[in-house]
């Protein structure tokens, strides 16, 4: 019988910037595609702003990857546009964001510890 | 906003389809909230962003899309290749050995036909004014077209066009010397005679050293260059090869350049070792004694070089040549002087030179080979062919196994062009690897083809070079084998019913229906190319068993050839004659001869003389009829041979220089010159060039002999005892018949010569058959070869066609099952089978009559003794054809009727 392994959170780090931005703006509440677009340039002021293509790409992948995955029905009962399709970050999602966080968190921790930046 | 919507729409197409299929809506939906929030906000920058955003999605990602799309498909195609490993290595071999084939022809038939000269600088810009398919020498006269120039027709033609920035001379022939190295043991090397400028018309320079320049033609310094092959080879690459002495014959020439790896001068298909300066060939006596080769004496012209130019600026190939001719005209005029008749005068002008490109170079065998590839390039690419239609026919049968699957994918959303797209992916992954592998098969099968042309020309040589138009051409014939046994069977797969496949309702299905349609198809078009390969395979080998038994004239066991080097012998020209009649009498004497006599043309010896000629009684109305063949022999030249004297008489030993002068005619000599008459007594005159006549009394006429060649018809000669016809310093090639079917040995032969002249050189000692061989090589090669083409095709023909009639017997089980329980007899259902065998085999066979009609006609100039048309060929060809399908067909039959009906109609398929 064949023995597969899963990966490990940090088998698929570094996460793009798109990804990552994905997976916050999923962090707290199931969103439909349009709506993590306005999230993600509501958080960064405007400053990211997610195409269609960019952004439906990095569903693609993450499907696969298994970090998010497709709700069945919409989770807003007043919704009556069917064409949304609603996605929730997976409990392997949320291990990856975590992951890429704390290697973020040793990245600006090193930049401090040289001098780079000012530290608090 | 419908404008909007459609423009978004044709950024969309970008993407792949199933990426499209799968979120083309939401990204439909979220393109149109983003617009119309822009357009809301009145920001006109806001809407630009948007498109300008879009459109780099569908430049960037989109490719993206497509490429994942693509490695997924390559990932499916290599787990299926994985879960079948039968199937892959049998379509990655016969792949791999079909375009490693089509390949290695191609690269042989391309270099030899249209490759230009590797390592020469724009050899488009090359002129060749001597004829690039001949090589040889001619002492003498000629005419109409110039086949080589002689060495002050080329100094002419160097100092006085406008019209070639350049020009070089070559010796047109490779020759070949005992030559030594330092104090080393004496050895065979090839070298060439050049001009100084040879290297730099050329537009190639020295790896190692210097090459020569134009100083060389006139300075006096015993200069070699030597190829980059005969360095690696001879001297082990070592860097100190400059000032090493090469020795050929008693004169040591030193080193003074290597040539660039892969650069073998003007002629392709040869690798010489060495070039020597054209000035050092009367030093190094190629031809005798008298053989200084550089300075013509009238009227006799010495014909023996290549002479190529580089064009000027702006100036045409035909103005070139005009120029050329005007030049070469006027050498003519000043070479014959005004001293003859008008007539005669006019025949010794009437010569001209043909310029010809010289981006290929020249070539010994390019005229020889070129139709024998031409024609075995086109019966692999066949052979291809079938064996792609034999994979397709195979993926085709094993479609049923996969329908379930497919139809599941089907019936769950996937489009039948991405299951199309995924198995084309499959059958093209293998075709990629077999085209990989096929660069290997391709380079071993190249060397292997190079060795049999060199059964024909010894001096035959050409590297693989694994160039880009030889890995385009790999990588088409990768793609066409991929498309070509993928695309049918995938576009059959997918024709299939849901609800049929998963339900196993697949009795009498389209799908299956269908299926079994292409198959037959399918096995038709094997059928029809397989029939041309077996009809031309037969065609080649009757070819090469009529040449091998070919009425010669004479027999052929038991004759020996033999010849001397008497370049070194110091005797004048009676002296010489004198030793050939001692050669032939201490010949006599060796244990076991029966008689000896002497040629000076030989026997297949490649070379031919001929001379004008008026004849008593004869009126010649044409050109053709004031010239005829002639050899000068040696007593009981005949008998050796074997040859019967019709009338009169042979030659013999009185036949001197001091008694009359006679000759022998041969059948076609009689019959074109003395048409009806008794020949004997009367005169054939030779008439030189100076207009003089010496008159020859006929004493004998002999049947016709096949002795210069096999297809040609026996050319009208007459035959002149040595001493009576003044001949160059050559030794005669000495013909030693023995009383049984061997040959003498060689030491018996060298004691014999000693006894005559102490130390004279053997050059050549072969029998007959030997000297033959290379004749019939080239024949024998291209039938090999046909045949083994044709056998594969006959082979690959019979899997198809087992596979398919298995397949639809399998499917067809219910349908026997149901016919055997109503009584039908195991023959009757066998009869069956086979009747639409025969049905099947009717379409191909008609087209493959057609196609062995049309692709005859590439091959008639090969065939000897057999017409391309030949009835018995053809029946012969289809009688085996049907045979070996039918053959196929059997099993499948008898499977057919050994069917239990109970357990057939029960089992469920």
């Amino acid at each position: 019988m064949a023995t597969t392994i899963d990966p490990t959170p940090e088998s698929l780090l570094p996460l793009s910037g798109a990804v990552f931005h994905i997976l916050v703006a999923l962090a707290d509440r199931d969103r439909h595609g349009y709506a993590i677009m306005q999230d993600v340039s509501a958080r960064t002021s405007g400053q990211v702003q997610l195409s269609a293509g960019t952004l439906y790409s990095s569903i693609r992948r993450l499907l696969e990857q298994g970090l998010i995955e497709e709700l069945s029905e919409s989770p807003d009962r007043s919704s009556t546009d069917e064409r949304r399709r609603y996605y929730r970050v997976t409990r392997f999602g949320r291990r990856v964001a975590t992951a890429e966080v704390a290697r973020l968190n040793n990245l600006v921790k090193q930049a401090r510890a040289t001098g780079l930046v000012p530290g608090t | 906003m419908k404008r909007a919507h459609a423009l978004f729409g044709a950024l969309l197409s970008c993407y792949p389809a199933p990426f499209r299929q799968e979120y083309g809506d939401e990204m439909r939906l979220m393109f149109t909230d983003q617009l119309r929030d822009a357009r809301q906000s009145g920001a006109r920058r806001t809407e630009a962003a948007l498109w300008a955003r879009a459109v780099l999605d569908a430049c960037t990602v989109g490719p993206k899309e497509h490429v994942h799309v693509i490695v997924q498909d390559l990932r499916y195609a290599l787990v299926a290749m994985t879960a079948r490993p039968g199937f892959a290595a049998v379509a990655i071999l016969s792949l791999a050995l079909g375009i490693g084939a089509t390949t290695a022809i191609f690269s042989l038939w391309h270099q030899v036909l249209h490759a230009s000269l590797p390592e020469v600088r724009e050899p488009q810009q090359l002129v060749i004014l001597s004829d690039p398919n001949d090589s040889g020498m001619w002492r003498g006269r000629s005419d109409a077209v110039r086949s080589w120039l002689t060495y002050s027709e080329f100094q002419s033609l160097r100092d006085h066009s406008k019209g070639f920035t350049s020009m070089m001379a070559t010796q047109s022939s490779l020759g070949t010397w005992q030559v030594r190295i330092g104090g080393g043991d004496w050895e065979e090397g090839r070298g060439r005679f050049v001009s100084g400028e040879f290297f730099d018309v050329l537009g190639t320079s020295a790896a190692i050293g210097q090459v020569f320049t134009r100083a060389d033609d006139d300075a006096q310094r015993p200069a070699i260059v030597i190829s980059d092959h005969y360095w690696r080879r001879r001297f082990g690459g070592r860097p100190d090869v400059l000032g090493a002495t090469v020795s050929i014959g008693k004169t040591p020439l030193t080193v003074i350049g290597v040539t660039r790896r892969g650069f073998v001068g003007e002629t392709s298909g040869q690798q010489p070792d060495f070039w020597i300066p054209l000035r050092l060939q009367p030093l190094l006596n190629l031809g005798g004694p008298s053989g200084d080769w550089l300075h013509d004496a009238t009227p006799d012209k010495i014909m023996w070089l290549h002479v190529f130019g580089r064009l000027a600026p702006g100036v045409t190939m035909a103005q070139a040549a005009a120029e050329a001719n005007a030049i070469f005209r006027s050498d003519l005029e000043a070479f014959y002087g005004t001293g003859q008749s008008t007539e005669r005068r006019r025949e010794f002008l009437d010569q001209r030179l043909d310029a010809h490109p010289g981006a290929s170079g020249a070539s010994a065998t390019r005229a020889a080979i070129s139709q024998s590839l031409t024609a075995l390039l086109v019966a692999v690419s066949v052979l291809l062919v079938i064996a792609c239609v034999n994979l397709a026919n195979l993926l085709l049968a094993r479609g049923a196994a996969r329908r379930s699957e497919i139809a599941i994918r089907l019936a769950l959303g996937a489009s039948r062009s991405r299951i199309i797209r995924q198995l084309v992916t499959e059958s093209l992954t293998l075709a990629a690897i077999g085209g990989f592998v096929a660069i290997g098969v391709a380079a071993v099968l190249h060397a292997a083809l190079v060795r049999m042309v060199t059964r024909t020309d010894a001096r035959f040589a050409l590297d693989f070079r694994l160039d880009p138009l030889l890995l385009m051409f790999v990588g088409a014939a990768t793609l066409l084998g991929g498309l070509l046994f993928g695309l049918l069977p995938a576009w059959h797969a997918t024709r299939t019913s849901a609800v049929a496949a998963i339900t196993e309702q697949s009795r009498g299905a389209i799908g299956v229906r269908g299926q079994a349609r292409s198959g037959r198809l399918l096995v038709g078009v094997q059928l029809a190319l397989s029939l041309p390969l077996l009809v031309g395979a037969g065609l080649l080998t009757r070819t090469v068993l009529n040449l091998q038994n070919a009425d010669l004239g004479f027999p052929t066991r038991g004759l020996a050839l033999v010849r001397f080097d008497y370049r070194d012998v110091a005797r004048d020209s009676a002296g010489r004659d004198e030793l050939s009649r001692a050669l032939r009498q201490e010949l006599q004497l060796i244990p076991g001869v029966r008689t000896a006599s002497f040629s000076r043309l030989g026997v297949f010896s490649g070379g031919e003389s001929s001379v004008s000629i008026e004849v008593e009684g004869f009126a010649p109305k044409t050109e053709a009829e004031r010239g005829s063949g002639y050899d000068v022999v040696g007593p009981g030249y005949f008998s050796t041979l074997g040859v019967p004297i019709l009338r009169g008489r042979d030659i013999v030993d009185s036949d001197g220089p001091t008694n009359a002068l006679v000759c022998v005619v041969n059948e076609a000599f009689a019959a074109k010159f003395f048409a009806g008459q008794n020949p004997l007594g009367l005169r054939v005159s030779s008439v030189g060039d100076d207009e003089s006549r010496t008159s020859y009394r006929v004493v004998g006429v002999s049947k016709n002999a096949r002795t210069q060649g096999l297809r040609e018809d026996v050319v009208p000669r007459f035959f002149i005892p040595l001493g009576q016809r003044t001949v160059s310093s050559y030794s005669p090639v000495f013909l030693v018949r023995s009383a049984t079917a061997s040959i003498p040995p060689l030491a018996a032969v060298r004691t014999a010569v000693e006894r005559a002249e102490a130390t004279l050189p053997i050059t050549l000692f072969r029998s007959l058959d030997e000297q033959m061989a290379p004749i019939v090589a080239q024949d024998r090669t291209t039938a090999q070869l046909a045949l083994v083409f044709g056998s594969v095709a006959l082979a690959l023909a019979a899997i198809g066609l087992y596979g398919v009639l298995s397949y639809a017997v399998a499917a067809r089980s219910s349908e026997i099952a149901i016919r055997m329980a109503l009584g039908a007899q195991a023959r009757r259902v066998i009869g069956m089978i086979l009747r639409e065998t025969v049905g099947l085999m009717a379409g191909g066979l008609v087209a493959g009559g057609v196609l062995a009609y049309l692709g005859s006609r590439l091959i008639e100039s090969r065939l000897y003794g057999v017409a391309p048309r030949d009835p018995l060929t053809l029946s012969l060809a289809t009688g085996l054809l049907v045979l070996v399908a039918l053959a196929a067909a059997y099993l499948p039959a008898r499977r057919a009727s050994r069917v239990d009906p109970m357990l057939a109609l029960h089992e469920p398929r």
